[in-house]
């Protein structure tokens, strides 16, 4: 009980400090909302009447407390660039990167977990040195890219999927996770390669273990040593990682929703960035910022049931 | 009921052939307790594993037989051995804080070799495990059984080993040093554990160490090993009284109970047998 009010404070304050620091981008950068709205070809005078019925010339710690209260109550705001609540805009969003995020999380896992195992299996032998070659490659090449390899590869050359034949879920739940398994591949496959390196060292390290020849002593076989025992042991540093890595697989997520035409919250919040349309932007990153924080609560608790030792 | 001939092991250590016993000969009694005494080095616990099918995955070149009964176990093949492994033959080791699975509760290590070689019912094997537990004389078996080992102190890990290597009731279990690493008071203790365990199941105990204090007080016949041979052999008591190398006089004289300085050994003693 402790640990969850410790966490969920944690959680606010986080989430406190990232809509302060989005807030304050905005001031840094260069690039109006009013002049956008405008456009280039307004008078001064025009433009500095729009600020003011925007509330943009007050202090910034009123905008952001006037801000912040509207949030808690479950107003987004409304967006500069489409009058239209933000809310409404992005509420259809969300299920789309959401799914892309699940997508890509499951081939991590269902990647890393059934390769390392065999790689544990037939160490140093030719699956072993293949995929430490295959993960070396993948490792390092950015999801974008992979991205476009595949559209190429699939879209193409195999003309296994349309490119940019993006199918919403409203119309088809099957077309449209049809649609997100290249992407959601393309973002998995560089952070699977990391995870089944962690997982196929952690493995191998722990096979050397002691309690490793206390199971065998009792006529444990291999493959029952290494998916009763070693799995559950060796797994939880991957798990850590994995924790750390959620970040980086939405980041990704939003760069391939461009490469592929997929209408989902990246695609918002770059345009909304561009026209300087704060109030989508805030939303936005609070957003990916709070499903960020809640599955690293999610690892810690899974890290706590499965070694018992820790007491976080 | 084990009998060891001309037993030879090798390893490959980079590149080079290492022998670690040559040609050793023992034999074993039905639910004899024997001690192998000797320095590290000496091929004492290369022999043990062997003896448990351990070396197989290792890549140790064996020689020679071992014979349980009349079966001649370096003959088997892995899966054979397997069936062997926990349920004839049992070994526990020296570190109990490492040999035990951290993330795997107490009452399902126990009852592993159960499930392994028993086609008993999950209650039938909870009540087995529960009784190993009683059998070693751990309190509240009960709340034991769904206790994770980091809960728990060096002896109560080292007897709940004692327990899951039991819980099939094996013709033989090997002890590779399994009291060298708890303090003297939890090392008596153990002894007296094994021994009560060796009369009540008439269980064999290969007992192997490289402390003759403990193998006094336990072993009824020992053997003394350097070097990968057998020195001598023979009743506890006659190797004590009269050994026949300077080697095992040295082992002897190197006993702290034997000297003068052995007053604060004596306390500890007294303390642990209250």
């Amino acid at each position: 009980m402790k640990f969850v009010i410790k966490k969920i404070a944690g959680l606010i304050i986080t989430l406190l400090i990232v809509s302060i620091l989005a807030f304050l981008a905005f001031e840094v950068i260069p690039g109006d909302p009013a002049r956008t709205i405008l456009g280039t070809e307004a008078t001064e005078g025009k433009v500095q009447a729009l600020r003011e019925e925007m509330g943009l010339n007050r202090p910034l710690p009123q905008r952001y407390g006037q801000w912040l209260g509207e949030f808690i109550m479950g107003d987004m705001g409304t967006s500069y660039s489409y009058q239209i609540p933000v809310r409404d805009m992005i509420g259809d969003k969300i299920p789309i990167t959401i799914t892309l995020t699940v997508i890509a999380f499951f081939f991590i896992i269902l990647f890393s977990i059934p390769v390392s195992v065999l790689c544990v299996r037939y160490e140093n032998k030719l699956v072993d040195r293949l995929f430490l070659i295959f993960n070396q490659i993948t490792m390092s090449v950015p999801p974008f890219f992979v991205g476009i390899v595949f559209t190429v590869l699939f879209g193409l050359l195999f003309r296994l999927f349309t490119p940019g034949g993006y199918v919403p879920y409203t119309e088809s739940v099957s077309g449209f996770l049809g649609y997100l398994i290249l992407p959601g591949a393309a973002i998995a496959l560089p952070k699977a390669a990391m995870s089944t390196k962690m997982l196929r060292n952690s493995l191998l390290a722990e096979m050397r273990q002691d309690y490793v020849r206390t199971a065998m002593s009792r006529g444990n076989g291999f493959w029952r040593v290494l998916m009763r025992h070693v799995l559950r042991n060796g797994i939880l540093p991957v798990i850590t990682f994995l924790g750390w890595a959620i970040a980086d697989v939405i980041t990704n997520s939003i760069v391939i929703e461009q490469v592929f035409g997929i209408p989902g919250l990246g695609r918002t919040l770059i345009s909304s960035i561009s026209k300087r349309d704060y109030p989508v932007v805030e939303a936005v990153i609070v957003l990916i910022a709070v499903v960020i924080l809640v599955i690293n609560v999610i690892v810690d608790l899974l890290y706590r049931k499965l070694d018992k030792r820790i007491e976080v | 009921m084990l009998r060891v001939e001309n037993l030879s092991l090798h390893f490959e250590d980079k590149g080079k052939i290492q022998e670690a016993v040559r040609g050793i000969s023992f034999h074993m009694q039905e639910s004899e307790i024997l001690g192998i005494v000797g320095e590290s080095g000496s091929g004492k616990t290369m022999t043990a594993l062997t003896i448990a099918g351990l070396t197989k995955e290792h890549e140790v070149l064996d020689e020679g037989r071992i014979l349980l009964d009349q079966t001649d176990l370096l003959a088997l093949s892995p899966k054979e051995m397997r069936d062997i492994q926990g349920r004839n033959i049992s070994m526990i080791f020296q570190e109990p804080m490492t040999a035990l699975n951290p993330t795997m509760k107490i009452g399902k290590q126990v009852e592993e070799a159960l499930v392994l070689h028993t086609r008993l019912s999950k209650e039938e094997r909870r009540k087995k495990a529960i009784r190993a537990l009683e059998d070693v004389e751990l309190e509240r078996p009960d709340l034991l059984y769904g206790k994770y080992p980091h809960e728990l102190s060096g002896g109560m890990r080292q007897r709940v080993m004692i327990a899951a290597a039991i819980v099939c009731r094996p013709r033989l279990l090997i002890a590779d040093e399994p009291t060298t690493a708890l303090d003297v008071g939890t090392q008596e203790s153990i002894l007296r554990l094994l021994k009560k365990l060796n009369k009540k199941y008439n269980m064999g105990i290969l007992f192997i160490s490289h402390n003759l204090r403990v193998v006094n007080e336990l072993c009824s016949r020992v053997l003394v090993m350097k070097d990968g041979v057998i020195l001598e052999e023979g009743p506890t008591e006659q190797i004590f009284e009269d050994p026949r190398t300077q080697y095992t006089k040295d082992l002897i004289a190197a006993i702290p109970g034997r000297t003068k300085s052995s007053a604060f050994y004596k306390l500890l003693k007294a303390k642990a047998g209250e």
